[in-house]
Formats: structure tokens, C-alpha cells, sequence
């Protein structure tokens, strides 16, 4: 019976310690994490624009603080060359802090690569990376595009939701279209209070406003010949009441591939995964190439 | 030319001699039948028949039939025991080449309230243990009722408890065993498969613990009987019914009610039927809005019929449904919803017959579906919709050729048809294949002596769908009893796995199945162990193993810029094939459980401690390096028990256990697992969307190498408190559980944000402490 007891005594202070274990909280301990420093390459060339906002800057370290101001690579060296060979020297703009050659010509069709060298903490890294500026084609069709005036989430007389969307002719070869939504009169007076998406008052307006001031839609694999696609305006990305500001882009391989993957790298279990991004070597970014054109809509209360 | 015709009269030699034993013992008697529980008429399976005195017996198989060959004539009692019930004793007198039929019937123990307790004659537990095949778990209702839980009994989560079986979080019971993956088990209810057996977020399984007689687990070195995943078999026997009178459960909880009812329909045949449903959209979904309306309902039905003394036919049906809808805005006048919806449904009809007293067959034809329907409306015009459809015809036999061999054979073809569309704007997927599956198999079954128990089988499976597959699995185990109370046992074998599953968290996943794009999966097991019976009704399993995984499948996260299309139509791409949607690779695992487990007396329950390392290599990943997955954990310590508290304080005291007329039960769980791999960044970055948006750049975070830190461990206690009350023909079973009851905070991930200029870091834990409430009655 004492054997009993004591087996019982043992198995209480048993139970107490899983108690103890059970408790607390778990901290991370992320100082096995290393830091490789990347030159951040963010630029796309457009036909008919002068190539001046090519922006080269620093990727930190997670426990440092973040002084945008001081990310920028203004000391690097960074050229773009041309398919027929010719290179260009880019220099730094301390007013627009991008890199600029104003004699660039892109041409519709041709294949530019750029290439960065810059010191970061002691070490020269290098990145490199190539885009096909699309062939021209690509134009928009005002004319079967819903770009006037709506209210909020305005149905037609059978209850149908009806949207803003934007029609265009197709660049041919090109399969990527993207349209860039932009709340111009964005800010507390103007946001739609009676949302069907989101039970936000003023001060969560402030919180997430970059979440609802930009939104975006993307057409990927569109057919390979010429012909019309159209892209819609979700009522989720208008937020605001006031004008709207739409661009949308043909995009190269690259311009692709940066904007589908960038944005989606954490997975809804919390786990990472690279993206698709294609700068080489001690790079990250984009360097792309995009079609681009601008439309205007109106959200009235 | 010689070597054919030595090969031939090998074959005929092998084949005379197969059945050499018969023919010889033809002059000697057979006694075989069907055990049953006496006061239920449910078959009882694993029960042990023997001649008293001699170490001639047998267990009752799948269907409850024994058969007990190679008796010379004379007088003997036969002997029958199962854990729970009275032995039965009966004279038989048999005579030469006699083939008798002796159905038994085991009287449970009697329970007579504030009375001692008669305990049943044992079968010993090292018995029990060499009987088991290797790395094999039977579970009964009763033992996964007594697993303190989040909500309710579930049959995942208390398989979660046992070593080797991991989970991913809290929020899911999907079983990731020695190192494999979800997609490599294969759930079986009374014969037939199950494609998606968890409702949303984790918290239940479809499975309805009290509608099940039987779990039996295999985690590895199963036998050519089963095919199709890599990994591990949970086979689900559902009850048959009670014959002899009305019987049933019913319970409520803060979040379902259940119910089970066995009406009896004659002596000949029974009927059993389950139904659940949760209720969190009728109480919490009403009084907060911004939590989505979700609720389930599962039910079962089961029919089971005696056709004459050697044929029976069981009819059983399943079906669930989950149904999620989310309105973004509650109090917007006209507000966006999603709504998702999915479920499983299955049929089976099995013939269970004895053609001869030494020949057992069954045979089945299954119907199961799975389909789930997700649309988003209005908020970005997309909708999926995912059919999963399978019609399964499948006959097995057992022969005793003698008492030291049996030979079984068995037969399948599955008709499959798998389904996956997405209506998107300017484009949609469409991916459609009706794959066959057909697999033969052949199994032996050698006993040279009572201490040696020696298998061997082999299965041929045949895939066909856009093009045709041709694989061969070679299996086998071997027993062997050192001593009266230890055993070792080893196990090995090839298996293949035809269907691959793209993994979605919280909702249900989505089937493929092997093609010209992605070719079948090929798994190695190989695995010894050693049971030991310990004192006072503890057993002890030791299982060292290793598992190499060959051409499995992983999804591709950035299969949006990867696809291709098959074919445009008038509205966009059409997305018609799973290229590029998976990448190949190889993995392995090595390891070791140990289980040390008690399931008789005042305190029962088990303790399970597991290592083991997990490595996988897949191609455009991690430079195709290998590196740990997300489940892969080092070690984990399990220890799941129930006091019988009463009896428990009387033990203490030197007194026998007896019934009480109330009491209390106290189950509790402790589960410590080091801490599993995720990959997180290393560093930020500024970068534009769009060039077009200059202003309020975005700061993004970049990923490092894959999986490059691990997680704090996870800990958690759970513990239940039941009260026990009899009264006469019905008893009430109040309870109150604590999942968590430390609070611990376990890791879930880290969410990272950039305030001001300081780059911020904060975990996001698993579930906190949740008390949970209810009652079950049973009659």
C-alpha cells in the first residue's frame, strides 16, 4: 500500500509538472537567421518615355530600422545596353533619387538589360537582369469600356451588379495585361462607410489605407493573336467616393512574373516561399517592360 | 528449352503442394463459425477460439469468422475469449474429416452496480500483441471517448496522440505519419474510400465517434490486401446494429449535438444510424458578425443482414456536408459573400460469405464522392468547383489450405472520375479524367509453429488514365516469439499511390491523380519491432523504421506563372491539364516510437514517445537540395490517459475495483513536440507594385532558405472531468473539458510589419484555452 502511495505521489508531481509545461508562451528565436544583403532593382521601361525612374536600392536586415532615404544605392554603378550592343551609362538624380539616361530610346519589340554593380556593407555585389519590351498593338477601346460615372455597386433595372471595366485590343504574343486602380480623392470624408466588404470606421480607414486607396486586376495567358480583351474593376478595390485613376499595362515576361508571385510570398499557414523574380546574381526586383495607357472613372455617392 | 520445362514442373510442384495439405488432411476435422457479442449480435473481431489444453486456435477475422483446421478426431472443449466478455467453455466431440459449424456467442461481463467487478478470463496481452500485424493500432470508440478534446470525441485528434502521428497545427487534424503526408493515408469506412475526411478548420473529423465499433491503424508495412497510398491505412469498421434490443447515444455540446440509435429489426438482422450537426452559426454566428456562418452535418446508416447461416450482407451509407458562408459586411446595405460548400458521400454494399468452412470471402461494391463548391460572388467573379467520384468493385477470399497456412486473394477495380473547374474573368481551368484502377494480389500465410508467424504477398496494380501504368508491390512480415511475453516482428514492402492532392489549409484539398505529367509515387518501408508484455496489464512497442518516398508531388506556389494553357475559347485561356502545377521530388524518414500502453483497470491510457527526421528533395526548390519539411518535427511526447477515479482511491487502499453507481472519470492529454521548420525572411525591402504608384511605397519582406528556423516547441494539457451516473437501462454522462488548460501560447507563425521606421515581428499562437461543455446520455 505504501508502494501504492508513493507511486500515486509520484504521479501528482507527474501531472504538476506537465501543468507547467503546458503553460507560458513560446518565444522565436530568430538570431540563427543570416542576413544576405541584395541590391533591390525596381524599373520598367516603357516606349515613348524616357528611361528616369529606374530606382536601385538595399534590402536590410530585419532587426534594423528602415530610413528609406538612406536604402538608395546613389552610389552605383548602373548601365543598360541595347540589342544592338550599345551601352548606356545611367546616372543617379538626387532630386527624383532614380537612375536616368535620357537618350535611351525603348522601342516597342526590342531587349534592353541592365546591369548594377554597388558596395553594400563592405561587399561589391553585382545583379543583372534582361526584358523584351512588348510589340506594339496594344490600344484601348473607350468605346466598349464602362469608364463613366457609377454609384456604389449600381445595378441595372434586372438587379445585375454592374462595374467599371476597360476593353482593348491585344499586343499580339503578348499575354499578360494589368490594370493598376487608383482612388484619387481618397481619404476619411470620402470613404464608403456603407461598404459591402469592409465594417471600417475612421481610424481603420487610416490603418489600411494603402489596402483600399490601390487595388489591381490582371489578365495572365490572354489568347496569343490580336483581338479584344477587357478587364473588370472589382467593386472590392473602390473604397472611395471621387475619381479614379486606372492604368493598364501590357507587361512583358518579367513584369509578369514580379507582380503575380511579389505580393503572395507568405503562405495562409504563415510559411514563405520565394518568389518568381528574375535579377540575377545578388539581385531582387524587377527590371520589366509594359504597354502602358491611362483611363479615368468616377464613383458618385 | 530445358529451363521452360524445369520452370513448368517447378510451378505444378508448388501448386500440388499448396494444396498437398488438404488433400493429406482430408481424414482430419474442421471447426469454424462466426463469434458474436451475445447481447448485441455484433461479430466481434480478433476473438480467439482454441481447443483447451492444446495450442490449436485461431482469431476471428474482419468478419468475426474463426476457423480451426487440422483437429484429429476426439473429444475437446473449445475455448472462446475477448476482452470484455465471459469465456465460453463448449464440449465438442468431432470425427474424422467432420467439418462442424459452431457459431459462439460471448456473454459481455455482467454489470451489476455497487457490486465487485468480475473480470473476464484475460486474453494475455503478449497474445494479443503477436497477433496484431506490425506497426498496427486498434482503437475503440470507448478509447477515443475517453481523449479529452477540443470540442468532442474525434478520432483524428486522439490519433494524433499516438507516436509517429504528427499534426501540421491546432487547426488541423490531418494525420502526417512517419514522415508522409496527408494524401498518403487511405480512410476507409466499412470498405469504402474516403477522400476528404476533415471538416473545416481541424476541429472534427467526418467521423462520427459514436457510430464506429472498430479502428484499426496501420502506420506502415500493410499488406498487399492494401494499395493505393504510401503511407498508412485507417480502416473504419462502423457498428452493425443491436439485434436484441433498442440501444443508442445521444450528446450535446457547446458546439454539436449527436446522436446514434440501434434499433432492433429482427433476429436476423439490425440496423444502426448516426447523425451530428454542429451549431455555431445558430449561437456564436448570431451574436458576432464577423466570424462566418459554418456549421456541418454528418450522418450514417448501416443495415446488416443475415442470409442464412453462411452468407450475410451488410448495406451502409455515409454521407456529410459543410457549409461556410462568409458576408464581408453584416451591416452594409448591400453586402459581398462567399460562400463554400463540400462533402463526402459513401455506399457499400458487402456479401460476406463462407463458401466452404475454410474458405471466407467478401466482397464489396463502394460507391464514394467528394465534391466541394467555392464561389466569391460578386467580390472577384471567381468560383471553383471540385468532384471527386469513385465506383469500387472488390472481392477478397481467405482459404485455409491448413492450420499452419492460409492463402488469401483478392481482386479490385476502381472506376474513378476527378473533376476540377474555375470560372475566372478572361479565362477558366477545366480539368477532367476518369482514370481505372485495377489490383490483384496474392497473400500468404505461414504458421511453422506457434512461436513464428511468416507473411508474404504481393499486388499488381494497373493505372490507366491518359496513359497506363504497370506497377508491383512485394510485401511481407515476419513474428516470432522469443519468449512467452516478447515478441519481435519485422516488416517490408513496396508500395504505390496513383492520386496526388494539392493541400489547401482550413478548407478542403483538391485531388489529381497520376498522368504524363506527374507518373505515380513508390514508397519503401522497412520496419522491425519488439513487444513486451509488462506487469500489471502494461504493454510495451519499440519500433525502429525507415520510409524512402520516391516521385511524390508538391505544389507549385507559383503555379500562377508556371501554367500554361491547353486550348483559348471565346472567354480566355482554358487551363485543361495538371502541368506544371507539381514539382517532383524524393524524400525519406527515419525514426522510432515507442508506446507503452495500459487498457485495463483504474487507470488506462498510453504513453508514446516518437523520433524521427524527414528530408525532402524536389526539383527548382531550394537549388533541389534537400532540406525539412514543414510537418518534420525531432521528437514528440505524448501521454493520454483516463482514471476511473472511484476505482482509483479504492486501489490506493488496498480494496478491488468495483461498479459504481456514479462516478467520476478524468482524462487528460499531454502532448510536447519540438519545434517544427518554417521558413521566414531575413531581410525587407522597398519596392512599387505598379510604376504608377510612387507614392506610399510598399516595404516587402523576402524570404530566406527554405525552412531555415524552427518554431519554439508546442505544449499542451488537456483534461476532462466526467461524472458516471447509472440508473436502470440508461446512463448520463455529464462532462466539462479544458483543451489547453495551461494557456499555453504555441507558435502558429510570425506575422511581419513595418511601423514607423521599426520592422516588427509577432507571433500568432495556436489555440488558447478552451472550456467546452456537455452531456451525453446512452441507452
Amino acid at each position: 500500500m505504501n508502494s501504492k502511495f508513493a507511486l500515486a505521489r509520484r504521479a501528482l508531481f507527474g501531472s504538476l509538472l506537465l501543468l507547467v509545461l503546458g503553460c507560458g508562451k513560446g518565444t522565436v528565436d530568430l538570431t540563427g537567421v543570416s542576413y544576405v544583403p541584395k541590391i533591390v532593382v525596381d524599373g520598367t521601361l516603357m516606349p515613348g518615355k524616357f528611361v528616369n525612374d529606374i530606382w536601385i536600392s538595399r534590402s536590410v536586415p530585419l532587426d534594423a530600422p528602415v530610413d528609406p532615404s538612406s536604402l538608395v544605392l546613389s552610389g552605383a554603378v548602373v548601365t543598360i545596353t541595347d540589342d544592338s550592343g550599345t551601352v548606356y551609362p545611367l546616372a543617379y538624380n538626387a532630386g527624383t533619387q532614380a537612375f536616368q539616361n535620357l537618350a535611351i530610346t525603348v522601342r516597342a519589340g526590342g531587349t534592353y538589360r541592365i546591369d548594377v554593380e554597388a558596395n553594400i556593407d563592405g561587399s561589391t555585389l553585382r545583379a543583372w537582369s534582361t526584358t523584351t519590351v512588348p510589340d506594339s498593338g496594344f490600344t484601348l477601346d473607350l468605346p466598349n469600356s464602362r469608364l463613366d460615372t457609377l454609384a456604389y455597386r449600381q445595378r441595372d433595372a434586372e438587379g445585375n451588379l454592374l462595374s467599371f471595366n476597360v476593353a482593348f485590343d491585344r499586343t499580339p504574343g503578348n499575354e499578360f495585361y494589368a490594370l493598376s486602380v487608383t482612388a484619387l480623392n481618397a481619404d476619411t470624408s470620402t470613404f464608403i462607410y456603407d461598404n459591402a466588404f469592409y465594417d471600417f470606421d475612421a481610424d481603420d480607414v487610416i490603418e489600411f489605407f494603402d489596402d483600399l486607396a490601390y487595388g489591381f486586376n490582371w489578365i495572365q495567358n490572354a489568347p496569343p493573336g490580336a483581338g479584344e480583351s477587357n478587364m473588370e474593376v472589382f467593386w472590392f478595390h473602390v473604397n472611395f467616393y471621387g475619381s479614379y485613376r486606372g492604368v493598364v499595362y501590357a507587361g512583358d515576361k518579367n513584369f509578369r512574373d514580379f507582380f503575380v508571385t511579389q505580393e503572395n510570398v507568405q503562405e495562409i499557414d504563415g510559411n514563405f516561399h520565394e518568389p518568381s523574380l528574375h535579377v540575377e546574381g545578388d539581385g531582387i526586383g524587377v527590371f520589366g517592360s509594359a504597354l502602358a495607357d491611362t483611363v479615368h472613372f468616377y464613383v458618385s455617392r | 528449352m530445358r529451363w521452360v520445362v524445369k520452370a513448368g514442373r517447378t510451378s505444378v510442384l508448388l501448386l500440388a503442394g499448396l494444396f498437398w495439405p488438404a488433400t493429406a488432411s482430408a481424414r482430419l476435422a474442421t471447426l469454424s463459425g462466426f463469434i458474436y457479442d451475445q447481447s448485441t449480435g455484433e461479430a466481434l473481431i480478433g476473438a480467439s477460439a482454441y481447443l483447451d489444453g492444446t495450442t490449436t486456435g485461431a482469431a476471428s477475422n474482419e468478419g468475426g469468422y474463426y476457423v480451426i483446421s487440422n483437429i484429429p478426431s476426439g473429444d475437446y472443449t473449445l475455448v472462446a475469449k475477448y476482452v470484455g466478455f465471459e469465456t465460453l467453455r463448449l464440449p465438442v466431440s468431432l470425427v474424422e474429416g467432420e467439418n462442424r459449424d459452431a457459431v459462439l456467442r460471448l456473454a459481455p461481463v455482467p454489470i451489476v452496480r455497487d457490486t465487485l467487478v468480475v473480470t473476464a478470463e484475460e486474453v494475455p496481452i503478449a497474445e494479443q500483441l503477436f497477433e496484431q500485424p506490425v506497426s498496427s493500432i486498434e482503437l475503440s470508440a470507448e478509447q477515443i471517448a475517453n481523449v479529452p478534446q477540443v470540442a468532442e470525441p474525434d478520432l483524428l485528434r486522439t490519433l494524433q496522440s499516438l507516436p509517429g502521428i504528427l499534426p501540421v497545427s491546432d487547426f488541423s487534424s490531418e494525420l502526417y505519419i512517419r514522415g508522409g503526408t496527408p494524401d498518403q493515408n487511405l480512410y476507409l469506412i466499412d470498405g469504402a474510400d474516403v477522400y476528404n475526411p476533415e471538416h473545416a478548420f481541424g476541429l472534427f473529423s467526418t467521423f462520427n465517434t459514436e457510430a464506429i465499433k472498430q479502428v484499426e491503424l496501420s502506420k506502415g508495412g500493410f499488406g498487399a490486401e492494401y494499395g493505393g497510398r504510401l503511407s498508412s491505412i485507417i480502416d473504419i469498421t462502423n457498428l452493425d446494429g443491436n439485434r436484441e434490443h433498442v440501444a443508442g447515444t445521444a450528446a450535446i455540446s457547446l458546439l454539436s449535438a449527436r446522436a446514434t440509435l440501434q434499433p432492433p429489426i429482427s433476429s436476423r438482422a439490425s440496423l444502426s444510424g448516426s447523425i451530428r450537426r454542429t451549431y455555431l452559426d445558430q449561437t456564436i454566428g448570431r451574436a458576432v458578425d464577423d466570424i462566418p456562418d459554418y456549421y456541418f452535418i454528418d450522418g450514417s446508416l448501416k443495415a446488416h443482414i443475415d442470409l442464412g447461416e453462411r452468407n450475410k450482407l451488410t448495406l451502409s451509407g455515409f454521407r456529410s456536408f459543410d457549409d461556410l458562408d462568409f458576408t464581408f459586411n453584416t451591416s452594409a446595405s448591400d453586402p459581398s459573400q462567399v460562400r463554400y460548400d463540400w462533402g463526402n458521400g459513401t455506399a457499400s454494399a458487402r456479401w460476406t460469405t463462407v463458401l466452404t468452412p475454410r474458405l471466407f470471402a467478401n466482397v464489396w461494391v463502394t460507391a464514394s464522392r467528394y465534391e466541394s463548391n467555392l464561389d466569391f460572388g460578386d467580390a472577384l467573379a471567381f468560383r471553383e468547383e471540385n468532384d471527386v467520384k469513385d465506383l469500387t468493385f472488390k472481392a477478397q477470399g481467405t482459404y485455409h489450405v491448413s492450420q499452419q497456412f492460409r492463402l488469401g486473394m483478392g481482386v479490385e477495380h476502381k472506376r474513378l472520375e476527378l473533376s476540377y473547374r474555375q470560372e475566372f474573368p478572361n479565362g477558366r481551368v477545366d480539368i477532367l479524367g476518369r482514370p481505372l484502377h485495377t489490383a490483384f494480389f496474392l497473400h500468404e500465410t505461414w504458421l511453422p509453429s506457434t512461436r513464428w508467424n511468416i507473411e508474404a504477398g504481393v499486388r499488381l496494380d494497373y493505372f490507366d488514365s491518359d496513359t497506363n501504368f504497370v506497377r508491383m508491390a512485394p510485401r511481407g512480415s515476419v513474428k516470432v516469439r522469443l519468449t512467452p511475453t516478447v515478441s519481435v516482428k519485422a516488416a517490408g514492402g513496396v508500395y504505390h499511390q496513383f492520386l496526388h492532392r494539392v493541400p489547401r489549409p482550413f478548407v478542403a484539398d483538391v485531388w489529381s491523380f497520376a498522368n504524363r505529367y506527374q507518373g505515380p509515387s513508390t514508397g519503401y518501408h522497412a520496419i522491425v519491432g519488439v513487444q513486451k508484455e509488462l506487469a500489471d496489464h502494461f504493454q510495451l512497442e519499440i519500433e525502429p523504421y525507415y520510409k524512402r518516398y520516391l516521385d511524390i508531388y508538391t505544389f507549385v506556389d507559383n503555379n500562377a506563372v508556371d501554367s500554361d494553357p491547353g486550348y483559348y475559347d471565346e472567354n480566355g485561356p482554358v487551363y485543361n491539364s495538371t502541368d506544371e502545377i507539381f514539382y517532383r521530388g524524393d524524400a525519406y524518414t527515419y525514426g522510432v516510437d515507442l508506446l507503452i500502453r495500459r487498457d485495463l483497470g483504474a487507470v488506462t491510457g498510453w504513453l508514446g514517445y516518437g523520433f524521427a527526421t524527414t528530408r525532402g528533395a524536389y526539383e527548382k526548390i531550394n537549388q533541389e537540395r534537400a532540406f525539412a519539411p514543414r510537418h518534420d518535427r525531432h521528437s514528440t511526447f505524448n501521454v493520454t490517459g483516463n482514471v476511473d477515479i472511484k476505482n482509483f482511491l479504492r486501489g490506493l487502499r488496498g480494496e478491488r475495483p468495483i461498479q459504481h453507481r456514479s462516478n467520476f472519470a478524468l482524462g487528460f492529454t499531454f502532448v510536447y513536440m519540438t519545434g517544427q521548420p518554417i521558413t521566414q525572411p531575413t531581410s525587407g525591402y522597398y519596392i512599387r507594385t505598379f510604376p504608377d504608384r510612387d507614392t506610399n511605397v510598399p516595404f516587402e519582406f523576402y524570404p530566406s532558405d527554405i525552412n531555415n528556423i524552427r518554431l519554439p516547441h508546442y505544449a499542451r494539457l488537456d483534461l476532462s472531468l466526467t461524472w458516471e451516473k447509472h440508473y436502470n437501462g440508461w446512463s448520463l454522462y455529464p462532462y466539462l473539458q479544458f483543451f489547453n488548460i495551461g494557456n499555453r501560447g504555441n507558435v502558429w507563425f510570425l506575422t511581419y510589419d513595418l511601423e514607423g521606421s521599426a520592422q516588427t515581428v509577432e507571433p500568432e499562437y495556436m489555440f488558447p484555452i478552451l472550456p467546452t461543455l456537455g452531456v451525453r446520455v446512452e441507452f
